[in-house]
C-alpha cells in the first residue's frame, strides 16, 4: 500500500502550524544567500566583501561559474573567479544567480515524489522569472525583484515535496480524477495550498516582505491589497502557463486577475515582443538550473 | 472581401488558401484553448488567448 493510501482523508488536512513547524526542519540557506537576497534593490554593496563571502562557499562558487561561462552569457571560458563574474556580469545578475543555484540546489532528488518532475517545475519557474523580468522592465520596475519572486513564486511546491510527500502524492492523484489545477486539488485535499507553504518557507528562509507578498497572493490578488510586484508575478504566471515552458500534468494558465491585467496596460505588440524575447532567452536561462 | 461564387476569401490570396489559413489558425486556437480551460471567461484570459493565439500563428505552429 502506498504512503499515501495508508493516510486517511482526515490525516491529510495540514494546517499551517504542522507546515512551519516541518518547513523548520528543512536545512537553511546559506548565510551568504541569506544576505544577497535581504540586500536585493540595494546597490550599494561592498562588491569585494561580497566576492570574499561568496568564495567561502566552494560549491556555490563552481556552480556560479558554470553558470557564467554558459551560452547564456556569451562569456564561454573567459571567466574565472568570483571577481570576474561581478565585474563582467553586474551585482544584480550576481546576486539572481547566487540565489538561484542555492535555492535550486537545496530541493534535489532526494525529495522525489511520484508524478511531481523537478526538472518540468524549475522551466515554469525560469519561464516566469523571464516574463516577470521582461515586464518589468517595460514598467520601469526593478527587474531584479521581478525575476527573483518570480523565480520562487511556486516554492511551496517544492516545500510540500519536500515535507509532506504522501499529501502531494495524495493532491497528484486527486487533481488527476478530477481534472482541475493543481491548486484546487490542494485545496481540496490538504486544506491550505502552495501559495500558504511557499509564504511559510520565503518567511522561514527571511525573504525580503515584497517576494513573501508576490509568493503568497500569486493566486489571490482579487479584492487583495498588493505590491506592483505582485501583479507583475501573477501575470507572468499565467503567461508562462500559456507559452508553454513548462509541459505535464496539471499545466494550465490560472485565472488571471482582470484588474491586474488592465492595470499593467501594455499593448498587445508589447506582449508579442516579451513572447518572442522571452522564448529566445529561455533554453539559456535553463542551464542556470542544471549547471 | 466576397468572391464571385459568395464565397469569403481574405484579400490578395487565393480562397482555397485562405481556407487553409483559417482551418490551420482554428487548429491553433482549439489546441490553446484546452491551455486556458480553468482560465476563467473574463477578459484578461481572453485577450491573453488571443495573443497567444496571434504569436504562434505567426510562427507557424
Amino acid at each position: 500500500m502506498s504512503a499515501a493510501a495508508e493516510l486517511s482523508a482526515a490525516d491529510m488536512k495540514l494546517d499551517l502550524a504542522q507546515v512551519i513547524g516541518r518547513i523548520g526542519t528543512l536545512p537553511s540557506l546559506p548565510a551568504v544567500i541569506l544576505e544577497l537576497i535581504q540586500s536585493l534593490g540595494d546597490d550599494s554593496v561592498d562588491t569585494h566583501l561580497l566576492a570574499k563571502k561568496i568564495a567561502s562557499d566552494q560549491a556555490l562558487v563552481a556552480k556560479m561559474l558554470r553558470v557564467a561561462n554558459s551560452s547564456f552569457y556569451g562569456l564561454q571560458g573567459k571567466v574565472t573567479s568570483i571577481q570576474d563574474v561581478i565585474v563582467v556580469l553586474g551585482l544584480r545578475s550576481v546576486r539572481t544567480l547566487a540565489m538561484a543555484a542555492a535555492v535550486t540546489g537545496s530541493f534535489t532528488q532526494r525529495h522525489a515524489v511520484p508524478g511531481f518532475d523537478f526538472n518540468v517545475f524549475w522551466r515554469h519557474s525560469m519561464g516566469t522569472a523571464l516574463c516577470a523580468r521582461a515586464l518589468a522592465r517595460r514598467l520601469k520596475l526593478s527587474e531584479e525583484n521581478a525575476f527573483t519572486a518570480a523565480l520562487l513564486h511556486d516554492i511551496g511546491r517544492l516545500a510540500l515535496a519536500a515535507c509532506f510527500p504522501a499529501h502531494l502524492t495524495a493532491v497528484l492523484a486527486w487533481r488527476a480524477e478530477h481534472d482541475c489545477l493543481s491548486l484546487q486539488a490542494e485545496q481540496a485535499v490538504i486544506g491550505i495550498d502552495h501559495a500558504m507553504i511557499g509564504e511559510a518557507l520565503a518567511a522561514h528562509w527571511k525573504f525580503p516582505l515584497l517576494i513573501q507578498e508576490s509568493v503568497a497572493l500569486h493566486h489571490s490578488l482579487d479584492g487583495s491589497e498588493h505590491s506592483r510586484l505582485s501583479g507583475v508575478v501573477h501575470i507572468a504566471d499565467g503567461l508562462s502557463h500559456a507559452l508553454q515552458f513548462a509541459e505535464g500534468e496539471g499545466f494550465f494558465v490560472p485565472p488571471l486577475c482582470g484588474a491586474v491585467w488592465d492595470s499593467l496596460a501594455l499593448d498587445e505588440d508589447v506582449y508579442q515582443e516579451i513572447f518572442s524575447e522571452v522564448e529566445t532567452q529561455f533554453e539559456g536561462a535553463c542551464q542556470m538550473l542544471v549547471a | 472581401m466576397n468572391s464571385a461564387n459568395g464565397e469569403r476569401k481574405i484579400d490578395g490570396a487565393a480562397p482555397d488558401d485562405a481556407a487553409q489559413a483559417v482551418a490551420a489558425r482554428a487548429q491553433v486556437e482549439q489546441r490553446l484553448q484546452d491551455l486556458f480551460r480553468f482560465a476563467g471567461d473574463g477578459e484578461a484570459a481572453r485577450q491573453l488567448l488571443r495573443m497567444v493565439v496571434e504569436y504562434r500563428w505567426r510562427q507557424g505552429l
